[in-house]
This record gives structure tokens, C-alpha cells and sequence, in this order.
């Protein structure tokens, strides 16, 4: 994403890393901690590294909280508005870096915010078409079977979910291909998540340390190797 | 009781009655034990210990997984309503996902859970209380803890079951049945004493019997014989389910079912298709049809089910119901002629499964109606429920079959269909967690 699509996204409005909803007519978009998304071995990730169509996971915008990273293979339609299940509008701008491929979503399930964990993830991207979602290409939540489609913002395609997946904001620098996590935009589930999940997440990831902001750098990891993706 | 005035005593057996006359109320008071008795008018007459109401009541009657998420959804939908969960269990138990309990898949905390959490997680009040009578002119619910008023009234009391339907019509008959074989579709007590008597099998004939009709979790009774023979294969039991169904096939996820009962159990499943139950011996252990009798040495009989008799009881049956079900407004769940007052959950009369998964999706579009019109707007567009069932059919490694599916409704008749039907019914391992996961969210949506 361009710098000219992120201030068009935040109303012209954008406020560092301040957090807190920034447009003046209530759209979901809230600018976060800056977190540079870096490999392994704490290297900047180039975008260009990243192989078309498989799935990454990234912490965001808290230390525990899941999030899809994609570089599509095939056309990103953008920009488009997109609601809340509360009704509130959001504009969606695409993707940035190579082509505008590379999108990010949270990978919390909106409906009842299933999500990977390094037992298991019955959420994810797949290439391949899954009995659930009857098509490939798409994001499809195997417990209760909602599909999303990250060409369009992750909007539902089916199931009971009733709204997109939370986008995560990019940006990318086109002089070092790097990619930097600057805010989210849509549902915001993370209080709730952060409150329902604590148990869990305290002996995953630290008893402070999992509310703690996603904040200067997030490893990437292929989902694969990250958790057993379970297929449905 | 410790803290009722006497002056509620009195009132709860009627005005002026004197006091050694009295049945229930009247054996705690000195002096009445060998006087007349007489049967109490009403339970309590006192208001519920409840604190006053902030904004319009809403009571929901009934604490699962319709009760639950209607009660939820209400003060997401409008936090200002004053929402009270009335339910006589101080412990939920989940229907849902029970049969892995039963094959030791799953603990017994994995399916327990607290009506507290969910009262103090979402805003509404947990009135642990039985619910015995209604009346809807003065808009009163009276419980054995009191009575209370209500703007709106939600019933969500689920099932009971129909013994008399299949020839069981002796109280002493059905009360040795019911303690002996229970049937375990009505979580509780049943459940454990299934998983009890699975412990303490040493071989013979298991009995398992599947109803006809509209029954809670049509694919229950079959994921419970897969799971039932699981255990005998995992203990080395030299036993036999004997799955005896009403129906003249597998009602749902056939192909799945048979295939896991071929392939995984055979000569452990014995599969019995249209075997009506026409009468039970319960003290002999024989369960008969028109045509045959059969022997057994233990087992859980599943008779058929009706509407809860609190919705009897409170007149609102449908007289064409078979199942003795609720007349209601079929699209958006007000009883005829009151848009106060509405059923939810399995005492419903629409065809739809009765399962958690169901109750769940539909409670949310319940929620909507009564915010809607307690806020003077109304609902107009039907939703349907959405049915999500997963079934383990086998244990090592657990894997599963499942079915995805919505309704239509057809305005002209006013009948509802299936529609969107997507049946998984190849077995994987993939699903077999799946099934777990799926259990954990709906907890998550209605406890968390």
C-alpha cells in the first residue's frame, strides 16, 4: 500500500501510532503500534521472498494475537467497503508491495474467534478447494465453517460469520521491500479475544507478555510450520 | 425456606387458610404432621430475590443452548434490557459432544459448565429456580424461589420424554425404565449413569434404541453406538450393541454411519432398522415391536420425545402437534396472539434439528426479535437456524463425519424445508478435531 492509500483508508487523519479510532464518521479503522515484520532471524522480511500463495502467521497487533499473511496469486479486487456486523462501513484498499499481492488479515475467526495455535489451526488459506468451502483460493474456518475471500478484503462467502475478518493495515517500503504492520482496520475483536483466550494465551505466551503490543518487531512464520493445519 | 415470613406462607396456600390444613407448605410448620392435607395453591407467593429490574424484563426460561444464547444476544442486541435466565440446574452439562465423554475422549470439564460465568460474562442475571407457572395477563413467572414480572417472556424449556409412545404407560413401569436404562438425551444424571454402567459392562447385549419422529440430535444414538463400541474394542469387552431404530434407515449422514459401522465395528454393532417399540419389559430386559422380541442385558432406551411439559402445562401446545410442541408464529417465534411471549429451542414446532448448533443460531435471531420489538420496531426478514453437526464415529484416532445445512421456508404452506445442505461424510481425523473445536466456540459464545 501506498502511502497516498493509507491516508485515503484513515480519512487523511492518520496520527503516528496513536491508537483509537481515527476517522470522523466512525469507520473502523484504528492506527496501532508500528511492528516490522521480520523472519526467523530477526531479518526484515522482503516481500519478494514471500512464495505466492502460501499461508504466513504473524502476531498482531498484541503479541498473541494471530494473523494471516498472503501474497495472492491472483487478482486483488480493491478497493471495496466493507461493514462490521454492527453496520459500520470500512474501506478496504488491497494489497501493496509486488503487484499490490500481499495482504494481511487477523486469523481470529469472526464468528466465534477460533484461531491457530501451535496445536492446531483450523483456519487458514487454502490453495486447494476444502469440502467446507467447495473452492480454492480461500480462507475457510474448519470448526464452524465460515469462508472468506482475502481477494476481497476476506468479506464472507459463506457460512455463519457475519463479518469480514479484521484487515491488518501494511505498509511497504519499495527501497528495502520490507513490510511494516501499522494498524487494523474492521471488526475489533482483540478485547474480547485477549479476555476469553487469557488462560490460554498467559501459558503460550507469557503471563504479561501476550497483551502486550506487537511493537517494533513480529516474526513471520509458514503457517505449516507454525501449527498442524487441519483440512475440512 | 429458612428465610419466608409467615406471612408468605399463608398467602402461598391461599388466603385464610388455616395453617394445619396445609399439604407441602403445611409439613414444615409445628403441629401439622397428622393433620388434613391439601394440595398448596401456589408455590411461593412472594416476589423473587432478584434486584429491582433496570429496564425492561426480559425472563428466559430454560438454560440451554437456547436459553443461553438468547440471553446473551438480548443484551448485546440492547444492553438496557434486564435480562433473568431462570434455570432449575445449578450445573450445565452439555448435550453436545456427551458420547465422546461417554468413550472417555473428552473429560467431564470439557462439557461442564457455569451458569454463573455466563450470567456474570454477559450481563444477565441467573436465577437458579424452577418455573411452575405463568400468567400472562399480569405478566408474572412464578418459581419455586418467587414469582417475577416480566415485558417479555422467552420459553427455552427444551424437551421431556414421551414413554407413553412407546407402550411404557405404567408409572411403575416407566419410573423403573427411566432409573434403569435411561435414555441420555437430557443431560444430567442420565449421562453419568450410562457412563457408569459402560464402566462396569462385562459382555452381553447393550442396548441402544433410536426413536421416530423429530428426536433431539438425530444423529446422537448412532455416533453413541460408534462410541459404545469403541469402548468395547478399547477394554476388549466381549459385547454387542444392539442399535434398534425406528426409522426404516440411518436418518441422517447414512452413508457415514454405515460405513463406520461396517468398517470399523463389525460384529460388534448389530444395526436393526424399523423396529418400532411397541412396549418394554424393563424387569425382564425386553423391548418389544409388533413383530418381534428382544432380549438385552443393559442399555440406554431412547423413547420418543415431545415438548416440555411446562409448555403443556402453560396451555400453549399446538393441538396438531404430534410431539406436543408449541403453537407459535412459525417465522418469528411469538405465540398466536401475544408478541410477548415466545418458544424457542427444541419445544418448537418447526422441523428443524433439534441440536446445539441450531438452538444456537437461532436463539441470536430470537434475540433480535424480542430487542427488536421491546424497542417498538419489529423484525421482518426470517433467518434461518443453521444446523453444524459433527458425530465421532471412531475413537482411535477420533475421527468424524459431519453435516452442515439451513432451511427454507415456503410462504405458500408455511413448511420449512432443508436447504444448503453440505454432508461430509467421509470419516477424517481432520474432522475428528474439528468436532472438538466446534464445541469449544459454541462454549466460548455462550459462557464466555
Amino acid at each position: 500500500m501506498h502511502r497516498r492509500d493509507f491516508l485515503r483508508l484513515c480519512g487523511g487523519a492518520v496520527a503516528g501510532a496513536a491508537a483509537g479510532p481515527l476517522l470522523a464518521d466512525g469507520a473502523p479503522f484504528v492506527a496501532r503500534t508500528h511492528a516490522r515484520l521480520v523472519d526467523g532471524e530477526g531479518r526484515p522480511l522482503r516481500a519478494e521472498a514471500l512464495a505466492v500463495d502460501e499461508t504466513y502467521l504473524f502476531h498482531y497487533p498484541f503479541r498473541s494475537t494471530p494473523c494471516f499473511l498472503l501474497r495472492l496469486g491472483r487478482p486483488v479486487r480493491a478497493p471495496v467497503t466493507l461493514r462490521t456486523a454492527d453496520g459500520r462501513a470500512y474501506r478496504w484498499p488491497g494489497g501493496v508491495g509486488p503487484g499490490g499481492a500481499v495482504v494481511a488479515f487477523s486469523a481470529i475467526c469472526t464468528h466465534l474467534m477460533t484461531h491457530p495455535t501451535r496445536q492446531g489451526s483450523f483456519i487458514a488459506f487454502h490453495r486447494r478447494p476444502t469440502e467446507v468451502a467447495g473452492r480454492p483460493y480461500v480462507i475457510t474456518c474448519c470448526a464452524h465453517g465460515s469462508v472468506f475471500d482475502p481477494h476481497e478484503g476476506a468479506r464472507v462467502l459463506t457460512g455463519p460469520a457475519t463479518q469480514p475478518l479484521t484487515a491488518v493495515v501494511l505498509e511497504h517500503d519499495p527501497a528495502s521491500d520490507t513490510l511494516t504492520a501499522v494498524g487494523t482496520a474492521g471488526a475489533d475483536l482483540y478485547r474480547e479475544f485477549l479476555r476469553t483466550f487469557r488462560r490460554e494465551l498467559r501459558a503460550a505466551f507469557g503471563r504479561r507478555e501476550y497483551r502486550a503490543p506487537a511493537a517494533g518487531e513480529t516474526r513471520v512464520w509458514r503457517l505449516a510450520d507454525y501449527a498442524r493445519v487441519f483440512r475440512c | 425456606m429458612t428465610d419466608m415470613k409467615r406471612r408468605d406462607f399463608l398467602k402461598l396456600t391461599g388466603a385464610g387458610a388455616a395453617a394445619g390444613t396445609l399439604g407441602l407448605a403445611g409439613a414444615a410448620l409445628p403441629g401439622a404432621a397428622g393433620a388434613a392435607r391439601r394440595a398448596p395453591l401456589v408455590v411461593l407467593d412472594r416476589p423473587a430475590d432478584l434486584p429491582r429490574p433496570k429496564g425492561q424484563r426480559v425472563v428466559v426460561v430454560g438454560g440451554g443452548w437456547s436459553g443461553l444464547t438468547i440471553a446473551k444476544y438480548l443484551k448485546k442486541e440492547d444492553p438496557k434490557l434486564d435480562v433473568v435466565l431462570i434455570e432449575r440446574r445449578a450445573l450445565f452439562l452439555s448435550c453436545p459432544v456427551s458420547n465422546l465423554w461417554l468413550a472417555d475422549l473428552i473429560d467431564l470439564e470439557f462439557i461442564a459448565h457455569s451458569y454463573l460465568d455466563a450470567a456474570r460474562h454477559n450481563g444477565y442475571l441467573f436465577l437458579n429456580a424452577t418455573v411452575v407457572d405463568v400468567d400472562r395477563d399480569s405478566r408474572r413467572v412464578y418459581t419455586d424461589q418467587g414469582h417475577l414480572r416480566y415485558d417479555f417472556l422467552v420459553l427455552a424449556p427444551g424437551i421431556d420424554y414421551d414413554y407413553e409412545a412407546i407402550g411404557v404407560t405404567d408409572p411403575a413401569e416407566r419410573f423403573h425404565l427411566q432409573t434403569n436404562y435411561p435414555a441420555g438425551f437430557i443431560p444430567g444424571s442420565e449421562h453419568l449413569s450410562i457412563r457408569n454402567k459402560l464402566e462396569d459392562f462385562e459382555g452381553g447385549t447393550f442396548l441402544l434404541t433410536v426413536p421416530s419422529g423429530n428426536y433431539r440430535c438425530l444423529p446422537g444414538p448412532y455416533e453413541r453406538a460408534c462410541m459404545v463400541a469403541s469402548w468395547f474394542k478399547r477394554e476388549g469387552i466381549k459385547g454387542k450393541v444392539l442399535l434398534l431404530d425406528a426409522n426404516p434407515d440411518i436418518t441422517i449422514k447414512k452413508d457415514g454411519f454405515h460405513a463406520a459401522f461396517d468398517e470399523l465395528y463389525k460384529g460388534i454393532i448389530e444395526y436393526v432398522p424399523s423396529f418400532e417399540i411397541t412396549g418394554v419389559d424393563p424387569y425382564r430386559r425386553k423391548v418389544r415391536s409388533e413383530f418381534a422380541e428382544v432380549d438385552f442385558d443393559d442399555g440406554a432406551i431412547y423413547p420418543r420425545v415431545r415438548g416440555a411439559r411446562l409448555i403443556e402445562m402453560l396451555g400453549l401446545v399446538d393441538p396438531k402437534s404430534p410431539q406436543k410442541e408449541a403453537r407459535i408464529d412459525v417465522r418469528f417465534y411469538n405465540v398466536i396472539g401475544d408478541r410477548r411471549v415466545y418458544v424457542a429451542g427444541d419445544s418448537r414446532p418447526m422441523p428443524f434439528s433439534k441440536s446445539g448448533n441450531t438452538a444456537n443460531s437461532e436463539g441470536k435471531f430470537v434475540a433480535k426479535i424480542v430487542a427488536a420489538r421491546a424497542n417498538g420496531r419489529d423484525v421482518r426478514e426470517w433467518q434461518s437456524p443453521h444446523t453444524v453437526c459433527y458425530s465421532m464415529v471412531n475413537a482411535d484416532p477420533m475421527e468424524a463425519i459431519s453435516v452442515d445445512a439451513y432451511y427454507a421456508y415456503n410462504p405458500k404452506d408455511g413448511s420449512f424445508r432443508f436447504d444448503r445442505v453440505k454432508l461430509f461424510e467421509q470419516r477424517s481425523p481432520d474432522r475428528g478435531q474439528a468436532t472438538l473445536e466446534w464445541a469449544r466456540g459454541l462454549y466460548r459464545d455462550m459462557f464466555g
